[in-house]
């Protein structure tokens, strides 16, 4: 038997119910001359819900804790075998078995392994039956005890709808501890990180990450300056935003205030196609056409562009970016009540005065949050910096110039043969956290300003 | 005299006109379309200079139509078609070669809802003034702000606070901030949509004694739909009912002897 069998009977078991219960109450209504309180498919419902719990626990506890189970079980009756082992030993010794009963054993299994495997085994059944057996018994009394409940007076239908409030609760919540776990996943690692780095070599320009076996041969962890990381990245942001902010805005203006209603209903979606294309065909594009187009008019101009350049990346970074600006600027322009555009054309002010003049402030808090959340996204992307950048960490204001960025470091840290130890593989997770710190307080500060923005626009 | 009744019209906005006065705007057989809607048949309406001349009508009527095709603001909406012909002291606002701007510049307007703009209550008044170039220097732009908020009877109320944003004001005083910030322009014309729709009756009250002052200096078309009102402010009433002019005259004898039946029965209260 397995988790979805016992899943499949509590279904069973919860239809019989919900026939039950309907069966009941209709039974009760005509024994007793008086209306039921709720439909008779609500006390069909609150059967079969009540009965189906404990076998969702069951299901529950079998998929994500009966290993752990087993396992306490299996090193309770081992204590004496492991307290004779060094330090560490058990989880070693516990390693090697689960590798055996994968049939992948890292050596000839000693006979100890082998027997604790078998006991293994034979603690399985065991467990899994007591599993089944408690929550199925816990089943049909659950579902017994809500036939007994079922009677006309009672309000099923009010607590078949706390049942779904408490679904939907759950559901979020469960949203919620994924974000907390990643968070704390990312926290805990950082921690482990910044035992073999200490917090002011963050401080320097140097990154130069090596991978364990390079670390074993002469005790050098490298270094991990990630100034150089972060100043390219941001250096990347700004050549995007800059390129993409005066168009994206633009854009808005137009598509908000000049286009006719046909023109913006064919050129919106176009635009919004943009945004539609994967990034590493932004990537790609910036490799084989912009680096080089920008390598070629850097030398008509006696520059000295890399062929991988911080304004390659930047450029094309702009391009991806422009629908997200233009179309958050957009909304912010159409909040700007139309009162007010047209007490400005009213006084015999041109579109354009009244863009300037009127609209543009009105809607300032709402383009800022824009640009926040803009270079927050540049901040994050990856595939194209990867492909654009570079892989040097240059301290730099030079855009010509390659960078790299504190995404482009994650990805070279956890990528290819890495052992999940060593400080280099370690050091990718402290650059994430720095990057969510980073991106999480501009989404904040955007997020506050557009909701001043709103509360100023009701004034 | 013709006596075809398509002529009635014209007959009733010539009987409203002044004795030899050339009226200051004047709509010969406007009719406007919103797409498919025909929302404005054949008007036709002097509007006698330093009058106040007020629009009632039903909901709906196209009143406020009518006041818009005086400064063109019936182009903001798409699909808008207008024919017939607008002129202002002899001049089609609709000829090809007019300016809209300058012509809005002339023909000032004040909305339905106080809209000041989320600026300084100075600022909101020199907005105008600024963007037309009205004043060479600060000195200037500080006196026709003077000026504009003393004719909105605004000034003893405000001008402790000029740096403040003109939103903080009551609705009535942010109405005559608006109404000031149109002055300011130093328009011929002001057009009023219903100005104190939005305001309680003391607030109304101080808007319509403006409006009785400010008829010596501007010529102002007003859409009401309380008929005091148009009854307390106003010299001339035109009634609007269905897209079309119902009757035009003196307001006096517009409330005391209605010649159509329709305007009696909404003057009555029985219609709209």
């Amino acid at each position: 038997m397995t988790p979805s069998h016992l899943l499949s009977l509590g279904v069973i078991i919860s239809a019989c119910f919900f026939l039950f219960a309907r069966f009941r109450i209709r039974a009760a209504t005509l024994q007793e001359q008086a209306p039921s309180t709720s439909l008779p498919r609500f006390y069909g419902w609150y059967a079969a819900v009540l009965a189906f719990v404990p076998i969702f626990l069951g299901v529950c506890i079998w998929v994500f804790a009966s290993t752990t189970i087993v396992e306490i079980l299996l090193v309770n009756r081992l204590d004496s075998l492991f307290a004779s082992l060094p330090e560490g030993g058990r989880d070693r010794f516990l390693a090697e078995m689960y590798s055996f009963l994968d049939g992948q054993p890292l050596r000839t299994p000693s006979p100890d392994i082998a027997a604790a495997a078998n006991m293994l085994i034979g603690l399985r059944t065991p467990v899994v039956t007591t599993i089944i057996a408690l929550s199925t018994v816990g089943a049909l009394s659950l579902g017994f005890l809500a036939l007994r409940f079922i009677e006309p007076r009672f309000n099923a239908h009010a607590h078949i709808d706390r049942t779904v409030v408490f679904l939907l609760l759950l559901c979020s919540i469960l949203a919620i501890i994924a974000t907390l776990g990643i968070i704390l996943s990312l926290l805990f690692e950082t921690v482990r990180c910044f035992e073999f780095v200490s917090i002011c070599q963050l401080f320097s320009t140097d990154w130069l990450p090596r991978a364990g076996n390079q670390t074993a041969l002469d005790g050098d962890a490298g270094k991990y300056g990630v100034l150089a990381l972060f100043s390219g990245t941001f250096l990347i942001s700004f050549v995007a935003i800059s390129i993409a902010l005066p168009i994206g805005l633009l854009v808005a203006v137009y598509l908000s205030q000049y286009a006719s209603h046909s023109t913006r209903r064919i050129s919106k979606p176009m635009l919004e196609l943009l945004a539609g294309i994967p990034t590493v065909v932004y990537g790609f594009f910036a490799i084989v056409l912009v680096g080089p187009f920008l390598q070629r008019i850097g030398g008509f101009l006696g520059l000295d562009v890399a062929p991988q350049s911080a304004m390659a990346a930047g450029a094309v970074m702009a391009i991806m970016i422009i629908p997200y600006v233009s179309s958050l600027c957009d909304d912010a322009l159409s909040a700007v009540p139309s009162a007010l555009r047209n007490g400005s054309l009213a006084l015999g002010s041109t579109t354009a005065e009244t863009v300037l003049n009127v609209l543009l402030p009105a809607a300032l808090p709402g383009i800022s949050s824009a640009v926040l959340l803009a270079v927050s996204r540049t901040i994050g992307e990856t595939m194209i910096v990867l492909m654009a950048a570079g892989l040097a960490a240059n301290l730099t204001l030079n855009p010509l110039a390659s960078v790299t960025t504190v995404t482009v470091q994650i990805v070279q840290s956890v990528t290819g043969d890495v052992e999940f130890d060593s400080v280099k593989t370690l050091s990718a997770f402290m650059l994430g956290m720095l990057l969510f710190v980073t991106t999480l307080m501009m989404n904040v500060f955007a997020f506050s300003l557009r909701r001043r923005g709103i509360s100023h626009g009701e004034v | 005299m013709n006596v075809d009744p398509s002529n009635a019209l014209m007959r009733d906005a010539e009987a409203a006109s002044a004795e030899g006065i050339p009226p200051k705007m004047v709509a010969r057989s406007v009719n406007v379309h919103y797409g498919a809607t025909h929302a404005l048949k054949d008007v036709s309406l002097d509007i006698q200079g330093y009058e106040v001349t007020a629009l009632i009508g039903p909901s709906g009527c196209g009143k406020s139509t009518v006041l818009r095709c005086f400064n063109r603001m019936n182009e903001m909406f798409e699909n808008t078609q207008t024919s017939g012909q607008v002129t202002i002291d002899g001049m089609d606002i609709y000829a090809r070669d007019i300016d809209v701007v300058a012509l809005r510049a002339r023909v000032g307007m004040v909305f339905q809802r106080p809209n000041p703009f989320p600026k300084s209550i100075f600022d909101n008044i020199a907005y105008g003034p600024r963007i037309h170039g009205l004043a060479e220097t600060k000195e200037d732009l500080e006196q026709i702000v003077e000026a504009s908020l003393q004719r909105a009877g605004l000034w003893d109320e405000v001008k402790d606070r000029l740096k403040q944003s003109g939103t903080a004001l009551s609705d009535g005083q942010q109405q005559r901030l608006c109404i000031a910030r149109a002055i300011a322009v130093q328009p011929e014309v002001i057009l009023m949509d219903e100005p104190c729709s939005a305001l309680d009756p003391i607030a109304t009250g101080k808007i319509e004694e403006l409006i009785e002052e400010l008829r010596t200096g501007f010529t102002i078309v007003i859409v009401t739909h309380s008929m005091q009102q148009a009854a307390r402010v106003s010299q001339r009433t035109a009634f609007i009912s269905r897209g079309e002019l119902g009757e035009y005259g003196p307001t006096v004898e517009m409330f005391t002897k209605p010649r159509h039946e329709r305007t009696k029965d909404y003057i009555m209260g029985r219609y709209g």
